[in-house]
């Protein structure tokens, strides 16, 4: 039997309305202790006018509504009390429901905790919870919300079942090889199935890291090329200093915004200069390694670069993240420029077309109604999925090995569901829920 | 400390085996007025029971074996075989522990095949068919060999049990009045506790053809608190040899120059008997017809027979139906022995009413003028689940009762046999107050065997399959010997001697290894193509098949488990097998929260391992749990894991 858990479920400080949540099967009494006139009587889901009070002392007026088990969040009976949000007011009520016996505060999480363990959930639709809360951007509140309808765990589970179905065959053959003529045709398209099913679904998870940890863009280029005037056009705030003098730039600046309903990190970056010293030589160091984390680079070309210049600023970054655009558009005259944008931070020609460009970059595979892989958690368990199902693809015919290599990969598709996961796990995984979730 | 059995009175009565001829009526069964006192008590002589009746009396147990019927001993039920996947696997195994199937297999031998033998050696079993009577002679005679050791023919009908709040058992009442006695009892009768046999519509009762059933045994447990279930299983028809046309039957040859099963059978001469030929043939669309259109007479889907059959070892009319698909199905026709008349057809397990079986039988290619000299049958029977036993296989509920076998929910006689020894090993331990033996998952397949029955419980009856084990590429049967003789020699069942040669044994395969580090040929043998004796031909003295086959298993592997054994060591600690005290007090650790006292004393966790799985149970608990194991084990040194 468990202990019953309380906590207050809403945020700390004022509030139109408070709630406290009582899980567990002291839920009914613990929640007598703070009606006036005992508990009244109860339609399942249906809010109940009562008034609350602490020992004979009338407190407040309110609603209160139960869930009895199994059909509420935790999977236990659940009491939520719905009052006026005062904290002191909370505090109070709490105080009281905790004198009950075998009630106690909940930690955070563990309303959470108990419904995966209880079944009502599994751990990536708990994981979208403490996500949905914890969304800063609207991308991030759609992927959260896809994961918390099962989006995620059914593409998992389907993969999932691949790969035992596949080692299923694979076992089949070598448990019992004299009624199994045959079937070790299959073994290869089976894993090969398998191993599709996570890739996919790891593709959708290099798209899906943009939304958990917001994109970022690295503004790089020749010294002078009109770089800061850029990022201060993009942004909409003077925030870099603007000057004609090359190499004024020798910190990389950073500022947030959204595009496409994503959280981008902007980065403004020192000049890259041949022969530069001292500190401005740091600052292109500093260049680099900021592309080595870009999701894209805006490389801002001077007017009349020449075309070997321009190949040599473009080795900076690999292509597939390189955005090429003429900066400075302003003081250029009818040049021709190939098919590269023109861009002037000080006019704004071409930011509007540039802003469209960076929402194209960031949103191709389409955030927003696609499935997607969020957690690092669940980019690491996928890939190391990935990684043993193609070694079982390169074990060839030693079925035994690669059937210890879909035992891995199955093992690790199971974390994210949670439904082989260790308490250290869930532990981890639950440390980063609020109190009364 | 547990009284020891010294102290009793010592056996007033023994029929001594070897003075009787097997199987006549001069095994007297004990009468009514006389009282018995052993060291340990065998309840059943099959498979189970003859590996725990061995190993309590070469421990040196004064040990009685009361069995239901004298000729029954160590019987073949179902299929003359020994081995196959996984099973091979758990005799080997077994043989190096120091039990006794392998030798009987290789004495009774007349076919072996090595099963997988194109795949990787982790894989590789062997499967030895037996001539029935033979092998059931061969564990007789051991069991004759054996001085400590009484054989009784009898039923047993009552556990007798003593004391609070664990009561331990004292000995057994026999269905005639009789009463023997001893500190330790294992029960291994199989099939046969409430045992019904179902041939069509038709019941009998009985736990095998022309055998009883237990009943009274059955109440016994229920009323000592054991939680009884039913399961079924079930045997094909035994068809005469001489009524079958072999001409159209494709043979199944057996190996030439075969490796012995145990090691303690000669290299050469072997085999030991003429080998047979074993033939193959499949049924038929017709037979998958004839069986459809009546399964309306099938005890399986009447609902006659409510028990739960083994997935693994279906019968014919539950493959029909279960596999659809298939156009056929593989049936081995296995001769029972040279001078047997009977033939075997694995495969074709079933319960259909006699008629029916008969023409389903003309239907398969050579079998169109089959005469059945018995037809085939389903037996339901009670079980106990063995979630009630400890990992030791005594039980829970009574201190020294130990249950092994089929009567724990597995199915197969190697499952059995394997139970049985541990049984037997255990219960010798404890009589002697020794630390008992518990094998990791890592060390055995028979110690996942028995941690997956007792940690998880079976649906189903149990077959070991090599992927249950996460350490299968570790757990060959080339290797079991290197894995287990030590453990065999350390409980008193391997000589020195026998040791001493499996040490030679493993230090050859070492120096070899060496050898072919030094010679820069260990990345060659690596290829999953290059076998040893073509890298090394040319290159000095070879070793001999079965250590080559070794070394390269242990090269070509190698790389391999260390990741994998990484990978798995993280989920799932190999330092799990180290006991918890049964009588500890949940209740008196005052660093864990009520909650998880609770819950530690109604599970009654026995390892580490099982103490880890307890959801709820986190590392700080099994800190605060460690810490007040430690201080148990200062204030009291004995050993604690038997109070």
């Amino acid at each position: 039997m468990h202990a019953t858990i309380v906590a207050i479920s809403t945020p700390v400080g004022r509030g139109g309305i408070g709630i406290i949540r009582v899980s567990g099967p002291r839920a009914r009494a613990a929640a007598a202790r703070v009606c006036r006139c005992g508990l009244p009587s109860l339609v399942p889901r249906v809010a109940t006018r009562v008034d609350f009070a602490a020992g004979d002392t009338a407190l407040d007026r309110g609603l209160i509504l139960l869930f009895p088990e199994p059909k509420s969040f935790t999977g236990e009976t659940v009491v939520e009390l719905h009052t006026h949000g005062s904290p002191r007011l909370l505090q109070m009520l709490l105080t009281e429901i905790l004198l009950e016996p075998g009630v106690r505060l909940a930690q955070p999480g563990e309303f959470s905790r108990r419904a995966v363990r209880n079944g009502q959930m599994d751990l990536a639709v708990a994981e979208s919870v403490a996500d949905i809360i914890a969304a800063e951007s609207e991308a991030q509140v759609h992927a959260a919300a896809a994961q918390m309808v099962g989006a995620l765990s059914i593409r998992v589970e389907a993969a999932r079942d691949a790969v035992l179905r596949a080692r299923a065959t694979v076992d089949g053959v070598l448990e019992f090889p004299e009624e199994t003529d045959g079937a070790e045709y299959d073994v290869a398209s089976h894993i090969a199935e398998a191993r599709a099913t996570v890739v996919d679904l790891l593709a959708h998870g290099e798209r899906g890291r943009l939304i958990r940890r917001g994109a970022r863009i690295v503004i790089f280029g020749p010294a002078n090329a009109g770089k800061s005037t850029l990022f201060n056009a993009l942004v909409g705030v003077e925030m870099a200093i603007v000057d004609a003098e090359p190499g004024t730039t020798r910190d990389a600046i950073e500022a947030t915004l959204e595009i496409a309903g994503l959280r981008v990190s902007l980065v403004d970056t020192a000049g890259l200069r041949e022969g530069a010293e001292g500190i401005e030589q740091k600052g292109i160091e500093r260049t680099r390694s900021a592309l080595a984390e870009a999701d894209i680079g805006i490389l801002v070309i001077p007017p009349g670069a020449s075309d070997s210049q321009i190949a040599i600023w473009e080795r900076e970054i690999d292509p597939s993240r390189l955005l090429a655009v003429f900066g400075k558009a302003d003081l250029v005259q009818a040049t021709v420029e190939g098919d590269r944008l023109r861009v002037s931070g000080t006019s704004g020609l071409g930011i509007p077309i540039l802003r469209e460009l960076l929402e194209q970059r960031l949103t191709q595979g389409g955030i927003g109604e696609a499935v997607l892989v969020t957690s690092e958690r669940h980019l690491d368990a996928l890939r190391r999925a990935a990684a043993a199902l193609d070694r079982a693809i390169a074990v060839g015919s030693s079925l035994e090995l690669a059937s210890a290599e879909l035992r891995i990969g199955a093992q690790a598709l199971a974390e994210i569901l949670g439904s082989d996961a260790s308490t250290e796990l869930l532990d981890a995984v639950f440390a980063r829920f609020c109190i009364g979730k | 400390m547990r009284n020891r059995t010294s102290k009793q009175p010592r056996a007033r009565f023994s029929w001594k085996q070897e003075h009787v001829p097997r199987g006549t009526s001069a095994w007297r069964p004990v009468s009514a007025w006389s009282v018995n006192a052993f060291d340990a008590i065998i309840v059943g002589l099959g498979h189970a029971g003859a590996e725990a009746a061995l190993a309590c009396a070469r421990k040196g147990l004064k040990t009685a074996a009361i069995t239901l019927r004298l000729d029954g001993i160590a019987a073949m039920s179902c299929n003359p075989s020994i081995g196959g996947t996984a099973k091979g696997h758990l005799v080997r195994e077994l043989d190096a522990l120091g039990g006794e199937m392998a030798r009987a297999a290789d004495l009774a031998g007349t076919h072996f095949i090595t099963l997988n033998a194109s795949r990787g050696p982790a894989v590789q079993a062997t499967r030895v068919l037996c001539d029935r009577d033979a092998y059931a002679l061969a564990i007789q005679g051991a069991l004759k060999a054996e001085p400590n050791l009484t054989i009784m023919e009898g039923e047993v009908e009552a556990l007798i049990a003593e004391g609070t709040p664990r009561p331990a058992i004292r000995g057994v009442h026999l269905a005639n009045g009789a009463e023997v006695q001893a500190p330790l009892v294992i029960v291994t009768t199989g099939t046969f506790l409430k045992a019904l046999m179902h041939v069509g519509s038709e019941k009998s009762v009985g736990g095998r053809a022309g055998d009883a059933a237990a009943t009274g045994l059955s109440e016994s447990l229920k009323k000592l608190g054991f939680h009884l279930d039913r399961f079924k299983t079930g045997t094909p028809p035994r068809l005469f040899h001489d009524s079958i046309d072999w001409s159209v039957c494709p043979v199944q040859p057996g190996e030439a120059a075969p490796r012995p099963f145990s090691l303690r059978s000669p290299h050469s001469p072997f085999p030991l008997r003429p080998q047979l030929a074993c033939h193959i043939t499949h049924t038929a669309e017709a037979t998958h017809q004839l069986l459809r259109a009546n399964l309306a007479h099938a005890p399986l889907f009447t609902g006659q027979i409510s028990g739960r059959g083994p997935r693994y070892c279906p019968s014919i009319e539950d493959k029909v139906v279960r596999f659809a698909s298939r156009d056929r199905h593989i049936v081995f026709l296995q001769p029972e022995g040279a001078l047997s008349p009977l033939v075997y057809p694995a495969g074709l397990s079933t319960s259909m009413p006699r008629e029916i079986q008969d023409s389903f039988l003309r239907t398969i290619p050579g079998l169109a003028n089959v005469k059945v000299a018995r037809f085939g049958y389903a037996v339901e029977y009670d079980y106990v689940p063995p979630t009630q036993l400890l990992p030791t296989l005594e039980t829970k509920q009574i201190a020294g009762l130990y249950l092994a076998g089929q009567l724990n929910g597995t199915s197969g006689y190697e499952e059995a046999a394997f139970q049985g020894l541990i049984a037997g090993i255990n219960g010798a331990l404890q009589v002697r107050g020794e630390p008992p033996l518990v094998l990791g998952r890592s060390e055995a397949h028979g110690g996942v065997l028995i941690d997956e029955i007792v940690s998880k419980g079976v649906d189903e009856p149990f077959r070991m399959l090599t992927s249950r084990s996460e350490f299968r590429l570790a757990l060959r049967e080339g290797n079991a010997e290197f894995r287990l003789r030590e453990v065999g020699h350390r409980v008193g069942l391997v000589s020195d001697a026998q040791l001493l040669a499996t040490r030679a044994r493993r230090a050859r395969i070492d120096e070899e290894v060496e050898r072919l580090a030094k010679l820069g040929k260990l990345q060659a043998l690596r290829q999953p193509s290059i076998r040893y004796a073509t890298l090394m031909d040319g290159e000095g003295d070879l070793l001999a098949p079965d250590l080559a086959a070794e070394v390269e298993a242990q090269v070509k592997y190698e790389g391999y488990l260390k990741a994998a054994i990484a990978g798995i060591a993280r989920d799932l600690d190999v330092g799990d097998d180290r006991p918890v005290p049964m009588a500890i007090d949940w209740s008196n650790i005052p660093a864990l929260s009520m909650e998880i006292r609770e819950k530690l004393g109604t599970r009654r966790p026995t390892t580490w391992g099982h103490l880890r799985k307890i959801p709820g149970v986190t590392p700080p608990a099994l800190n605060a749990i460690a810490i007040h194991l430690r201080r148990l084990e200062q204030l009291d040194s004995g050993s604690p894991q038997w109070r």
